[in-house]
């Protein structure tokens, strides 16, 4: 389950981001019946702010991240390989046949048509919870490497509706969602090696929540120190470490795990951000890069962990 | 020459051993010995079992908890008139204990039946069962002479042996004592049976629920553990050898005969795998070792939480887990003086794990009862 570059310069040389408007603290959550842990406990853990969209869908969400992204890259329609769109919620349409052909609104339609990308190839992935953008990233990268074309553009987002509950398993969960070109001959986020562990016996999350819990550090360790050894870079050779924005307290453990220095984490939108299910990394990323806390050469690593389940980890040189 | 041991205890992992082990050894069907197990459970084990019929054994309800033992006044005097020897195996082991509440019965019950042994006009030796744990928070080679440390304790159990030992210290002169530091017993090196789950026999046990995310320690830390069989059979030698200047005795495995930490986790896979039918496609994944910090951030976030799951098998592991933080060797010199071939006769862990195990997954760690 790895993937390493033949040629080494695929990367992400633009990423966009857009969070849902309506920020919610923990205790605005605590007061809706939105949480099932105290506040306390969530701050304690590193959550303060949850982002919340109006819309039961992602779709507007990531119209606009993919708007912001080809306003900064124009790029042409033709030098496409692909659209490469991942939500790991299941799409909130319509549930009843009563009037059968709504089954067929697609929303997907849509961002094609709005975006004017009738003429390139799309490609949607699902369930594979938090790890949607990795294994997106690496598809679109895959599909750019047969083709003649320079780059590909992935669409992630997420949305739990504007009544959803909000706490996955300790985690604050928010609305977003990110767009990133991958081109081919990137001269910045150039990827390097992944790693992911996949196990499937884990499929009914609700019914594995102890042990999927349990497993998460371990496996986490294991993914990546696989891909880091992929990548030919050692622990200490890392700049930062882009988590996905489960809590501080995790990631204090993890590093623990690691032998790695917490503060060598991005740790700071896990308070304002909160998590949301596929676009931590992007969000991340786009906040690192402008706050100018990544220079050119710094090796970052990517983890997450996906319901379904997975546990992936990415190497890129920035 | 006539013995008469009482012993307190009998009905716990080691009492059992080292009566089955005189049963078998004929000395119980000679009438050279006989025994009086003290017992507030009614002589039964901890299994539920009752101690085995035997003219040669006596069963008297007792508590060490209580100056003489409880004990009736005619069940007394004819205990201090014809013991020969005292075998104290009696103790709280849970580690999790309040310190006062451990230390009543392990300091305050070894205290009661010093005192009752003084008083014994026949009486040759007594014999104090401890833990190569009184080493606490040390590491390195533990010699059997050594007691005294200020490194500090892992958990109650610990300390409360080491308090006890140092009773025996203060005894010195008054009664002929020896103290026998048991390592840690995994069950019987022949048949696999287990007396009793205590702590690898529950990390064991997380592990195959898939629940065992991290473990403090270093892969290469040496995991002593003994079978059932030779602890009795060390003991029942040692206790009826008149005491000499040696008096403290390791009854552990040599380091070559244990496992690493790292070589436990994987073997018990192994063996998982093995006896569980399905359990290789859950793909588990063997825990982290991580250092002390890690683990307490873990433990502390999984209370926090109230993950009632979780909160209840890892914080099994809780009180004992960071003896893992703290290698040591058990030199085995005075055991090996006294019982020459004593460390070629012990039986290397690798040989009878997977017995042990198998007893564990088919009993389900003692929740269903042996052999059903």
């Amino acid at each position: 389950m790895s993937r390493t570059p033949s040629h080494g310069s695929a990367g992400i040389p633009i990423s966009t981001y857009r969070l849902a408007d309506r920020r919610l603290s923990l205790d605005e959550l605590h007061r809706g019946g939105l949480l099932t842990s105290a506040p306390e406990m969530l701050r304690d853990f590193g959550f303060e702010w949850c982002h919340v969209h109006d819309q039961p869908n992602a779709t507007e969400l990531m119209l606009d991240a993919a708007r912001a992204l080809l306003h900064q890259a124009p790029v042409e329609r033709e030098d496409l390989a692909g659209l490469f769109v991942y939500s790991g919620l299941p799409s909130a349409g319509p549930t009843s046949a009563s009037d059968p052909i709504s089954l067929f609104r697609y929303d997907l339609g849509r961002i094609r048509h709005e975006l004017e990308l009738d003429e390139v190839p799309v490609y949607r992935l699902s369930e594979l919870g938090c790890c949607g953008l990795a294994a997106t990233f690496n598809l679109a990268e895959s599909v750019l490497r047969d083709s003649d074309r320079t780059c590909s553009i992935v669409l992630t987002g997420d949305c739990f509706g504007p009544d959803a509950r909000r706490e996955i398993m300790y985690n604050v969960m928010s609305d977003a969602a990110s767009a990133i070109l991958v081109h081919r001959s990137s001269d910045r986020n150039r990827f390097l090696a992944s790693h992911e562990i996949v196990q499937s016996y884990y499929w009914d999350s609700p019914a594995h929540s102890d042990e999927i819990l349990a497993s998460y550090f371990p496996l986490a360790q294991r993914v990546i120190e696989r891909a880091l050894a992929k990548a030919d870079t050692p622990m200490d050779r890392l700049r930062w470490i882009v988590p996905h924005n489960v809590s501080v307290r995790s990631w204090e453990i993890l590093c623990g795990v690691l032998g790695f220095d917490p503060d060598r984490v991005w740790l700071s939108n896990i308070a304002k951000v909160g998590h949301t299910v596929s676009s931590d990394h992007v969000i991340n990323l786009c906040d690192m890069q402008a706050e100018g806390a990544i220079e050119p050469g710094d090796r970052l690593l990517l983890f997450t962990f996906g319901f379904g389940a997975s546990w992936s980890a990415s190497v890129f040189e920035h | 020459m006539s013995v008469s041991v009482l012993m307190t205890g009998a009905s716990g992992t080691v009492g059992t051993a080292l009566i089955r082990h005189w049963l078998h050894s004929g000395d119980l069907d000679r009438g050279e010995l006989k025994v009086t197990a003290v017992t507030h459970e009614g002589g039964r084990t901890e299994s539920g079992r009752v101690l085995p019929r035997h003219d040669g054994i006596r069963v008297v309800r007792g508590e060490i908890t209580k100056p003489d033992l409880g004990l009736d006044p005619q069940a007394l005097a004819e205990l201090v008139g014809s013991t020969t020897h005292v075998c104290h195996l009696a103790a709280s082991t849970r580690f999790g204990a309040p310190l006062e509440e451990i230390r009543r019965v392990n300091v305050g019950g070894t205290r009661h039946v010093f005192e009752l042994a003084e008083r014994c006009p026949r009486l040759q030796h007594v014999a104090l069962a401890s833990t190569v744990f009184v080493s606490g928070r040390r590491t390195g080679r533990v010699y059997e002479n050594d007691l005294a440390h200020g490194a500090g304790f892992v958990n109650t159990y610990e300390r409360s042996k080491y308090e006890a030992e140092s009773l025996a210290h203060e005894f010195t002169g008054r009664v002929p004592v020896s103290v026998y530091r048991i390592s840690t017993i995994l069950g019987d090196s022949r048949s696999g049976s287990v007396q009793h789950y205590t702590a690898p026999h529950q990390a064991l046990r997380i592990m195959s629920l898939g629940l065992a995310s991290m473990l403090p320690g270093t892969p290469d830390y040496r995991v002593n553990l003994v079978p059932t069989e030779l602890v009795a059979a060390a003991i029942a030698r040692l206790i009826l050898r008149p005491p000499s200047e040696i008096r403290t005795f390791h009854l552990a495995a040599p380091d070559e005969k244990c496992f690493t930490l790292e070589e436990m986790i994987e073997t018990g896979y192994r063996q998982f795998d093995r006896l569980i039918p399905g359990w290789s496609r859950r793909r588990y994944p063997k825990p982290a070792i991580v250092s002390g910090e890690t683990f307490d951030r873990f433990m502390e976030s999984v209370e926090e939480t109230g993950n009632p799951l979780l909160g209840g098998v890892m914080g099994a592991l809780r009180h004992f887990a960071h003896q893992l933080l703290y290698p040591k060797e058990f030199d085995l010199t005075n055991t090996a003086v006294s019982i020459p071939g004593y460390e070629e006769r012990v039986p290397d862990v690798r040989g009878y794990f997977g017995r042990v195990l198998e007893t564990c997954v088919r009993t389900r760690w003692g929740s269903g009862v042996e052999g059903e």
